[in-house]
């Protein structure tokens, strides 16, 4: 055996140029995979915790039938604001906090022109407890909503710039109430967003949960219940052990329901990272079978000279398999080394993206997974023995006198 | 029992839709110890035989009986047995491998038995053999460092690491210059006469014959006894 590995070595070494090239190729690919998929888990991370945290928390509590309603925002498909079912929900094992809202559609307007907004009435304490990074919605000119103000309103930045209005100014709102009863409230303004999502942007109104419960006749009464989570990781097991909790009447949806759009990019993004790794292996294979074929030729000489000395052509299969396993081995340990430096540097570092259409910026930490390391290096040493199959078996089916004549 | 005996042996290849007789029935036997030389003109058919009879090559009629056992149609692996115990070759082209040095050129055919011996008597015997043929001094050099003459050198005792039974040489001197030759010759001849090495040994140059003790003819794919004056 010693032997063998010696000679594949030897033989490697020999060409070193070659060898080289290859290694760096698998060394490269290997790293791309590591780190390209680091990176992902990392966007992938970041936007979740952009849902989450921001704007959907991780789990929302409706009545039943309110996510599938034809109206936008169903206001008599409503819960109470406390009792029994708040605190089933508040006590289920794995929840961190929860918060109330209302969410109403109405008009918005200041006597000369009036325009309609998707409205949602916000505790002014529990929602930032649930939804932490939401106060980064608004930037430092105002403030968002606040339990000082009883009737200080967000506005989305572009709603805010079409009325021309500023924190300080006041507008007027008006809905129809869960009765259909249509009535009107002034609303100060306290802060703009900062129009991360165009949509949003234009139609986003946000007061506190009092004020919205005053607006549309439901004191007491509110839409939804938002769930944070101690651990991301077990989400679906808390979402089924409150759907138990709450019973038939009540539906619980994931992040992923409730932003099926986003769920499909976060998707769509691992796919892209899937296609990616599977033309570097193909890259990866094509160079080695080069090398191992350029090897083989360069070599039926010597191929010869070995079968002619007696060696069976078993032993020849298993040299040209050690020298292609030893590039594999090498190249990819290479790579997961580089790939995972780099990974954890950047995780430290973090990575400063805009993504489209975002006004926001965003820091991307890279998720080192030392399994995805391993499971490159295994790729790429079993991509490597692939590679070297066909012309590991050519060498070993030569005839000795045929390679012997070779010049 | 002679050492080798070949009888009515034919060698057919195949070149396209042609099919080359290279050997036409031949007959011959070498005993244990004999030092012969085959000789014939170019494509007459020397290195064919010497291809059956190193059963590296398989023949296409009649029977090769190497120390009475037949082995004109054994297998590859075992093919390559017989050729690692019982066979030692010396090329033309000395067919060295070009990464090992002398004493790894020398031990290889013992490195790649299923069950070597010990990797110290092995390098104990490379040694002296690689000292019997004149090498002692240059035994970690590397192949390209050499001269032809001492490339073929360390071919002869790779041939003999092994004590086969018979070592073959095809046309070993062709790539020499004449005075190196007949240093080759002479080693030949030595470890022939010293240690009773069997030699079966082609040339076409009829100068070489006057060395040896038995000499064969070979042309028209059938081999006669003695020296073919018509060359
Ligand atoms: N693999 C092969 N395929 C087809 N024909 C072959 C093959 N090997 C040898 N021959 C033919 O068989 C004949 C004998 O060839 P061989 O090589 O044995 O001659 P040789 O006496 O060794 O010649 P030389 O002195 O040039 O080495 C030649 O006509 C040659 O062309
Ligand atoms: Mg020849």
């Amino acid at each position: 055996m010693w032997t063998f590995l010696s000679l594949a070595f030897r033989g490697l070494v020999r060409n070193r140029g070659r060898s080289l090239l290859t290694l760096l190729a698998i060394t490269v690919g290997v790293g791309v995979v590591i780190f390209g998929s680091a990176f992902g888990e990392g966007v992938v991370d970041t936007m979740v915790q952009q849902v989450v945290n921001a704007r959907a928390g991780a789990l929302q509590v409706h009545r039943k039938g309110y996510m599938d309603s034809m109206d936008a925002a169903p206001l008599k498909l409503d819960l109470p604001d406390s009792g029994a079912v708040l605190e089933a929900t508040r006590s289920t094992p794995g929840v961190r906090a929860v918060t109330r809202r209302i969410r109403f559609g109405g008009m918005l307007n200041n006597g000369t022109r009036s325009s309609m907004v998707m409205g949602a009435g916000l505790d002014p304490v529990e929602e930032f407890a649930v939804c932490p990074d939401r106060r980064a919605e608004v930037p430092e000119t105002g403030t968002h909503v606040r339990a000082d103000a009883d009737h200080g309103a967000v506005l989305g930045g572009e709603l805010a710039r079409s009325y021309g209005v500023k924190p300080g100014d006041t507008l007027t709102v008006t809905a129809a109430g869960r009765e259909g009863a249509v009535n009107a409230l002034d609303i100060d303004v306290v802060g703009l967003t900062r129009g991360a999502a165009a949509l949003e942007s234009k139609r986003q109104l946000m007061v506190p949960l009092s004020h919205a419960q005053g607006l549309l006749g439901m004191p007491g009464r509110v839409t939804e219940y938002v769930v944070a989570v101690d651990d991301l990781r077990q989400l679906h097991d808390v979402q089924a052990r409150l759907s138990a909790r709450l019973g038939p009447e009540y539906e619980v949806h994931s992040w992923e329901q409730v932003m099926p759009f986003l769920y499909g990019t976060v998707g769509r993004m691992r796919m892209i990272l899937g296609g990616v790794s599977l033309v570097l292996f193909v890259m990866v294979v094509f160079g080695v079978i080069n090398t191992m074929l350029m090897s083989v030729y360069e070599r039926v000489r010597e191929i010869g000279t070995m079968l002619a000395v007696g060696m069976r052509r078993g032993q020849v299969l298993r040299l040209f398999l050690l020298e292609a396993a030893a590039l594999g081995l090498v190249g990819g340990g290479l790579g997961a080394v580089l790939g995972l430096a780099a990974t954890l540097y950047y995780s430290g570092a973090g990575i400063v993206i805009s993504p489209p259409g975002s006004v926001v910026q965003q820091v991307v930490r890279p998720e080192a997974s030392p399994a995805v390391a391993l499971a490159a290096v295994a790729v790429a040493m079993v991509g490597a023995l692939l590679a070297a199959a066909y012309p590991a078996a050519r060498a070993a089916r030569m005839n000795p006198v045929d390679a012997l004549r070779t010049v | 029992m002679p050492l080798i005996q070949l009888k009515d042996v034919h060698k057919e290849y195949l070149l396209g839709e042609n099919v080359v007789h290279a050997l036409k029935g031949v007959d011959m036997s070498v005993e244990k110890g004999e030092f012969t030389v085959v000789t014939g003109p170019s494509g007459s058919g020397k290195s064919t035989l010497l291809n059956i009879i190193g059963c590296l090559d398989r023949l296409t009629r009649g029977s090769y009986k190497l120390e009475d056992q037949e082995v004109g149609q054994t297998d590859f692996d075992e093919l390559a047995d017989v050729r690692n115990h019982k066979i030692g070759f010396i090329f033309q082209s000395f067919n060295l491998i070009p990464v090992l040095d002398v004493l790894e050129n020398v031990e290889f055919p013992c490195l790649i038995r299923s069950k070597p011996e010990p990797r110290k008597v092995i390098r104990e015997r490379a040694r002296q053999v690689a000292e019997d043929v004149g090498l002692g001094s240059v035994v970690h050099h590397r192949p390209d460092q050499l001269s032809g003459g001492q490339r073929q050198r360390v071919a002869i005792a790779r041939a003999l690491v092994t004590h086969p039974s018979l070592v073959l040489a095809d046309e070993p001197t062709a790539n020499l210059d004449s005075v190196t030759s007949n240093q080759i010759i002479d080693l030949m001849l030595k470890l022939n006469a010293d240690k009773g090495v069997t030699f079966l040994f082609s040339t076409h140059d009829p100068r070489v014959t006057k060395h040896a003790r038995r000499v064969l003819s070979i042309s028209d794919g059938k081999v006669s006894e003695g020296a073919n004056d018509s060359h």
